[in-house]
Order: structure tokens, then sequence, then C-alpha cells
């Protein structure tokens, strides 16, 4: 495999940084472990090397990146980033994370402690362009020289001299989008360096001051959400009218009376899904209708624009957008006059809104926010329930997401149930706050464009696809039903990916969906299995 | 913005060649996509999808849920997949001109 | 070198290393508050700190109080600090070579405590037996310090400059502090099996400090090792390696700062959503004149039209 030098990065102009070879990648177990049964990469073609700026590493994961025409025009952008670092390093522009940033940059020890934390890393086969350091470290010298007073003579003194050309703004871009945000090196840095924090704000830096950042998480994500409601384009006269349909589904498959409440003022709880859930996975959002009916919950949906979309894009990539979509979430929450708002299945919602947009909203949007694990629990052991645990009796692992877990410390709830209503619950090694990402996380999980899906499946949810794989090493074929509970909607769009891509459904019999309807599946009342290993 | 010609007509697509400009389909185009994934004719059944999908599209600016789709053509998800060898959200979508789901979906 | 010069040198050195460590640590301090961060586990979680559970997961956490552990984080850094557990979980091989060379560097420092108190027992006169309980405590505590930090030192040389693992992260400023305080370890490794006795010599170094006794004459051994000292106390609080300091901040003031909005935060934060937003970018709607709460109102374009 190619050594990289961090300089390497300024280097080359539009060729390709790296290569990935798959038989360089950390092998999967049988029946995966044969690459060429695969699709592998799709190769860009003669007209796309052309068009598009492809420097890194041969995927592309945003097409609509400019490509200057000429010298002038480069410089512009490479002003525009300098520019962008001063406002990174302002506390006007960016007290929202201007501490931890400045730690972050100030005190790396290079120790390297963090590479074997970072399943990307680690499912490369550990290739130098996706260490957890590579990225943070080319930032901090090049803050250091062009930010700093001096920076640039002792650049060339110690030895730590980056160029900053277009080739290295659009390397890093792109290279910002091949880390998952999950944190899990920070976790291993004895310093407390956040180099997950460091490339966020590198992609903070392309949107907020270049406008630069992925489609799937602007234009049609945080942008589309704030205009029409959702960013699946769901409209709210639309959202109302799929989980009409949904109810009338459900009752009739059921036989349970399924009706979604949508906009009661006063009632106690908001409960705001992914709208990607009702569209992709529509059993959650109903397995949530059944268990609070059930339970005889005086809650809600909104169908307000924004608030029956409960993702917050921003979290992955800017803080206005953070803020903006926070806020609506909040104030539909105060014009209903809820006691809570609880999230759904997924995690960076749930981070988004109860703890990274905590301090932009002050005063009366201060609503109380619970999380999901911790709603369902209570649900689930306040004995207004009845359950038949024998009804889940099949192997079930599952996965943290790391919003969830890693970074906001909900462990135990989600096991507390697993271990009540799944006699042949197993852990993954490793997991709870020590968890493999599943490749998705930081955004990556709704990105597509031109072959990123490629790269996704093969690299980045290679560790937990392996780790999955493993927790069920004792019935790996197809002859036993075997579930992945991943409470989490991003995760779920990374499995669904990873699962069609190796053919997990038919080689090893394995499904994955959310905890919601694990629980429903597991209730006394239901007729006949809400959970299906077959496809309609 | 990548373009493709599809028959004899040249459109603009994204990187996936979903059309960009959904208003300038013809059941044409649709055969042109069909004929690219290797299905040479469109049956009264392939019609029956594009055309439902197209006309939801248009009508509420986004592709209907599959359940949705099974439910009003009459498809399961298998058929689905014998009629639109990618699936209904790569193919079928593809076909009726409209665009890429994305966000979540 | 006469007293004279010593006294200024030393208390120089220490009056500046003092005042820009201070400085520096004042510095991020005084950052403004930012959006929570906090990352598992958080050690002061009582009763679920040891799984890396937060109050989150209460059931209607807001009704609660909040039940909150002062010991577990003290422990937690203390086993950090001292037996570096991160290396130790995390980069077995790194561990053996950096506990000597940190353990080098606590130990050193717990001899000048000692040698600062056995020379103030020297000039409060003492009886001798108690001043020679400290000096040789302090004399094996020096040994034992310079030695394990020198070759903690060239063992970290070598292995930044060997690893492929390092290589290419590394700096001419690596490479120099690493030089710069195996020195300091070695002149005083040298020192002190060149003197007789190194603690008497560093008591009475220190009481001539202390007393300003312009007659204060020192052996050559260790005025190297104590002019080098003194260089690399000019020269740290300027560099990273005063990291000692900024790892409070990491872990109390972003892995662990799970607080919720208290009234001083709020008062805090008042201030910064008003202040002044200049990103380019055109979806920002910023005009260096708007702040964050305006550009957060930001109408959607519904709601323009």
């Amino acid at each position: 495999m190619k050594k990289l030098k961090l300089t390497d990065i300024a280097k080359g102009g539009d060729s390709q940084l790296i290569d990935i070879d798959v038989d360089e990648l950390v092998p999967l177990p049988p029946p995966y472990d044969k690459a060429e049964e695969f699709p592998g990469f799709k190769q860009l073609t003669e007209d796309q090397r052309e068009r598009l700026v492809c420097n890194l590493d041969g995927v592309v994961s945003y097409a609509a990146l400019p490509k200057p025409k000429n010298k002038a025009e480069e410089k512009k952008y490479v002003k525009q980033f300098i520019s962008g670092l001063k406002k990174l390093l302002s506390k006007e522009n960016n007290w929202t994370f201007l501490q931890p940033l400045l730690l972050s940059l100030d005190y790396c020890a290079q120790c390297q402690t963090c590479c074997d934390a970072c399943p990307i890393y680690l499912g490369s086969g550990k290739n130098d362009l996706y260490r957890p350091t590579y990225r943070p470290e080319i930032f901090r010298r090049l803050v250091n020289k062009y930010i700093k007073p001096g920076g640039k003579l002792r650049a060339k003194l110690t030895g730590a001299d980056i160029d900053l050309n277009w080739t290295t703004i659009t390397r890093l871009y792109e290279l910002s989008y091949r880390c998952n945000l999950c944190r899990r090196c920070t976790q291993a840095c004895p310093m407390g360096v956040d180099n997950g924090l460091i490339t966020r704000e590198l992609r903070k830096l392309f949107s907020q001051e270049l406008g630069w950042a992925p489609k799937e998480l602007h234009e049609k994500g945080t942008m589309l959400q704030l205009d029409v409601g959702s960013a699946t384009g769901l409209r709210p006269n639309v959202a109302i009218d799929n989980l009409k349909f949904l109810d009338e589904e459900f009752t009739e498959s059921t036989g349970i009376n399924v009706s979604t409440p949508w906009d009661k003022k006063g009632a106690d709880i908001l409960l705001i899904h992914s709208a990607g859930d009702i569209i992709s996975f529509p059993e959650s959002p109903i397995a949530f209708t059944i268990l609070c009916n059930a339970a005889g919950l005086s809650w809600t949906l909104s169908s307000e624009i924004p608030g029956y979309d409960g993702i917050n894009y921003g979290v992955f990539y800017d803080d206005v957008q953070l803020a903006r979509v926070a806020t609506r979430h909040a104030q539909i929450a105060k014009k209903l006059g809820v006691k809570k708002i609880v999230m759904g299945e997924c995690g960076h919602q749930n981070k988004a809104l109860m703890t990274v947009a905590d301090r932009m909203l002050t005063r009366e949007l201060n609503i109380p926010r619970e999380n999901v694990m911790t709603f369902l629990e209570n649900l689930v052991f306040s004995g207004k329930v009845k359950f038949d645990p024998t009804k889940n009796d099949f192997p079930v692992t599952l996965h943290d997401p790391c919003n969830l877990v890693r970074n906001m410390g909900v462990v135990e709830p989600q096991r507390r149930i697993l271990r009540y209503l799944c006699p042949e619950f197993r852990e993954m090694t490793p997991h709870g706050i020590e968890n493999y990402c599943c490749g998705g996380g930081g955004g990556l999980s709704v990105m597509s464009d031109v072959n990123f899906t490629d790269w996704k499946v093969n690299v980045a949810g290679r560790m937990k696809f392996k780790q999955v794989l493993e927790a069920f090493a004792d019935h790996p074929g197809p002859e036993i039903e075997k579930y992945l509970c991943a409470p989490c909607l991003n995760c779920k769009l990374q499995f669904r990916d990873v699962f069609e891509y190796y053919g997990a459904k038919e080689k090893s019999n394995l499904i994955f969906g959310g905890m919601g309807e694990l629980i429903v599946n597991a209730m006394a009342i239901m007729k006949k299995p809400f959970l299906s290993w077959e496809e309609e | 913005m990548a373009q493709m010609e599809l028959a004899g007509e040249m459109y603009e697509v994204d990187e996936n060649g979903f059309m960009q400009e959904t208003d300038r389909w013809t059941e044409d185009v649709a055969r042109a996509y069909a004929a690219l994934e290797n299905v040479n004719e469109l049956t009264k059944d392939h019609w029956e999808a594009v055309n439902y999908l197209r006309s939801y599209y248009l009508e509420n600016g986004i592709c209907p849920m599959i359940r949705r789709l099974i439910k009003v053509t009459g498809f399961n998800l298998s058929r689905l997949y014998e009629l639109f060898p990618q699936g209904p959200a790569q193919s079928a979508c593809k076909w009726a001109g409209v665009p890429k789901p994305t966000g979540c979906v | 070198m006469s007293g004279i010069v010593w006294h200024i040198l030393a208390f120089g050195v220490i009056g500046i290393f003092l005042a820009v460590t201070v400085y520096r640590t004042v510095a991020i301090a005084r950052l403004p508050v930012h959006l929570r961060w906090e990352l598992a586990p958080i050690p002061h979680e009582k009763g679920k700190g040891k799984y890396g559970g937060s109050y989150l997961e209460e059931y209607e956490w807001w009704t609660k109080t909040r039940q909150r552990s002062r010991i577990a984080p003290l422990v937690y850094m203390v086993v950090e600090i001292f037996l570096l557990r991160g290396i130790w979980k995390r980069n077995r091989p790194l561990w053996p070579l950096t506990f000597a060379f940190h353990a080098g560097i606590y130990l050193v420092t717990a001899m000048l405590l000692f040698s600062l108190v056995s020379s103030i027992l020297i000039i409060t006169e003492a009886p001798p037996y108690v001043i020679n309980v400290f000096q040789e405590i302090a004399s094996v505590l020096a040994v034992a310090g310079y030695l394990m930090g020198g070759l903690g030192a060239i063992a970290l040389l070598f292995k930044r400059a060997l690893d492929s693992n390092l290589r290419p992260f590394n700096t001419t400023t690596k490479y120099f502090n690493l030089v710069l305080l195996g020195a300091v370890f070695i002149s005083g490794a040298y020192a002190w099996f060149n003197l007789g006795d190194f603690a008497a010599e560093m008591s009475l170094f220190i009481r001539g400090l202390i007393t300003l006794d312009t007659g204060l004459t020192i052996a050559f051994s260790l005025s190297l090792h104590i002019i080098i000292s003194l260089l690399f106390l000019l020269y740290l609080p300027w560099t990273d390696m005063i990291h000692f300091v900024a790892k409070y901040f990491t872990y109390h003031e972003v892995r662990w700062n799970d607080a919720p909005q208290d009234e001083k935060m709020k008062r805090e934060l008042r201030g910064l959503l008003a202040q002044p937003v200049s990103w380019s970018a055109a979806h920002v709607g910023a005009d260096g004149k708007k702040n964050w709460v305006d550009l957060t109102k930001k109408k959607t374009k519904d709601e323009e039209a």
C-alpha cells in the first residue's frame, strides 16, 4: 500500500492521490470473503474524470464541486478558504465550538494512538489517507502556517510546510467526507484532542464560507427541510396522507386499531419521527403508534414544517443550519403546548435536539426533551402493555448508534428492553460506548452521489458488517432467522446498502430494523408476528 | 451537470443518470432507460408502475412509498424487481423521469 | 558565576514560566461557553460512569436531581496523569517508553519539592537527622527520575525516528522538545553521579536562592544541569508541552461538560447569540450586522413570499 506524506495532499494537481484496492481491505468472514464475488468500485468514466473534481481516492461524493476555469479562479477559492479559517478561529463567528477547536488544534502529541480506534482506517486495511490523524494534522499545519504570526517562516524551519492551493482544498473537502464523526478517535485520545471535531469544523468552513456541502445534506437536506418540511421532499399534507394510509394498512394486517394522532394541542408528548422512517421503514412509526396508544399516552405528531421530520443534518456540517432546524422544532413544540419532546429512533436527531443545540434553545424554547430509548424503556416496564418474550425467540444483536450511545451516554435503557424481551439477545464485540459506527455516520448514510455508495459499503461499513456477522457466528447460515436491532434511521439506511451489496438476507437470513418493531413483535395482543423475514 | 442521450435527444441528468428536467420526459425516454438495463420491451405492467410513479410525483413532489406502489399496482416486491432490474427506487423512478429519491429514504 | 547571576536567572525564568503558563491557562478558561459536545464515559455520573451512561438515561431527567460524584473524576484523572491509563489501554507498545519519560518528570518534580523542604529545614536550623531524611529521599527520587526520564526520552526519540506510524507526522519541533528534555535528565544524572552528595548540593543551592546569598557557588556539573533545566523551563510554556494545563480543559470543559443551562450560562449565551456573523456563503445570509438570533429567524422561502 502506498505510504503517504502529509505534504502529498498539496501535490500532483488534479491527479488522484491514492487508489483503493479491494484486496487490501480488512477481510470479511465467509461467505463474504471473496472480493471478486461483489461488484467492487464503480470506476469513474472518462467523461466524469473530465467534468468532476476527482483528485482524492477515485471516489466522488459531491459532483457539483466547482472546477475552476483558470488560475485566478483557483486563487479566489484559496483566498476564501483562508478567510474561512480566520472566521473559524473567531469568537463572533464560531463561539459555538471555539474552545474545543483550539484545544484540539494546539495539543495533539502525534502519538497515533487514535488510529487503531478508527473503523474506517481499520476497515481500509490501514490506508494512510484514512488515518484519523491525517486530515486534522494537515488542517493544523495550515492554521499554524497561514493564520498564526510568523507562521510561514516557522513552517519552513520546522519542516511542517504544507502548501495551500486548489489541490489541497479540494482534497481536504472530499476527505472531510471520509469520516463518520463517530468520535471513537476522540475517546481513544489520552490528551482529549478531538479529531472528529476538526473534521466537522473543516466541513463547516467549506459550507459556511464557500457554500460547498454535499447535495444530500444541504440543498436537498436542511434547505429542503426548512423549505417544504422534510429532506425527503415530503410535504405536510402528504405526510398526513401517508400515515393515514399506513394506519389503515396496519389496522388491516394486525387486527388492532392503529390510529396516529396529528396536531393535538395540549398533548403531553410531541413525538418527532424522521420522515425517512415514514417513507422507507414505515413499521417504525407504526410501532410507536401502536405502543403509545396501548400505553394510553397523551401524544401527538406535528404536521407543521418541519415538525414531522426530526432530522437535523446541521449537526454534520453547519452550525447555522443546525440552529435553524433545532429552533423550528422547539417552536412547534411550544405552540402545541406539550410537556416534552421525544425524538424518534434516530441517533443524530436525538443528539442534535437534546444536547448539541441545547445552548441555542434559550428561554421558553428550552422545552424538556427525552431520548427515545428511555421513553421506550419506561413504556415497556410501565406495566400497561403485556408482553410475551417467547415471541422474540430468534437471535438478536444490538447496534449502538454513536450519537445516542458514545455521544449521549444512553447505554442501558435499550439493553434492559432487549434482555427482557429477547431471550436470544447477544452483544457484539466491542459494544456500548466503544461500539463501531455503522459506516453511515456523519451524514454519509444519505449521501449517494456518483460512486460514493461503493465506498460506504466497502470501506466505511466494513468493520461493522464484520462485527455483526461475528455476533451471529453460531448461526452463520440462512437456516435461522436473525435480527440486527439498529435503533437509528441513518444506521438502518447504511445497513440497507451494506446488506443489499453483500446479499446478507439471502446468505445469512439476516434482517435489520428498529427497537419499536421488536417491542411490538413481543406484545401479547399481537395475533401474528409484526416482524417478517419474507419480503412482501 | 452531466448530459445523457436518450431516444435521440440530450437531457440533463445527475451522476446516477436520473433526469433533472422532469417535464421533458416522454415515453420514448422510459423505453431508452429500460433498454440500458436490458429491458427491451415495456409491458402493460411496466407502464402501470411507471405512470403511477410519475403522476404521484407530479402531484406530491415526492415518489410514493413502496407500500403504496405495491397496493396500487398489486405487484409485490419481487414482481417489481422482475419488472425493474434495480428495483423501484433505482430503476422505476429513473424510467419515470423523476429525480432520484434522497434525504433519508 | 556569582550568586547574583544565579538569582536573576532562576527567579527570572521561574517568573516568566509562571506568567506565561497563567496567561495561557486564563486564555483557555476565558473562551466562550461552547455548544455541548460531551463524550462518554463521563466519570462524574454516579452509578453510570462505569459503563459510560449519563443522566439522560433517566426517565424525565429534568425532574430529578443530578447525582454527581466528586471523587470519581478525580480518581480518573489521577490514574490518567500518573499511570497514563489511556496509553496503557489503547497503545500498549508505547506505554513503557512514555511512562518512563513521564515518571521521570514527576520524580524530578518531587525531588525538587523535597529539596525545597530540606533547604527550608536548613534555614530554620532543624535537627540534622531530619534534614538528612529529606535529602536521602530527594537523592533517591533524583537518580530514579533522571535515569527513567533520560531513558524514556532516548527511547521516544528512537521511536519517533524509526516507527513508520509516527515518522510522517514528525516535525523538527517534536525532536527538539525530546532532545531538550532528554538533556535535562541526562545532565541531571551526570551531576548525580559526579557529585558526592547531589541532594545536599541541591538543597544548598536552593537555600542560596531563597536567602539571596551572594556568595552562592555550585559545582560545574550541577550548574550545567541547572542552566539546561532553566532553559527548558523558559521554553516550556510556549509549546504544546503545557498539555498538562490543556488536559484539564479537554476533559472537564469539553468531554465531561454535560451541564444544562444555568442562570450564569444563560446570561453568557444571550451575549454570544447577539454577536454579528460574517460567514460568506449565501445560505447563511450574514452581512456582518445580523447576529445569530437574526440568522436563525431567517425566514424560509414560503414565509418570505
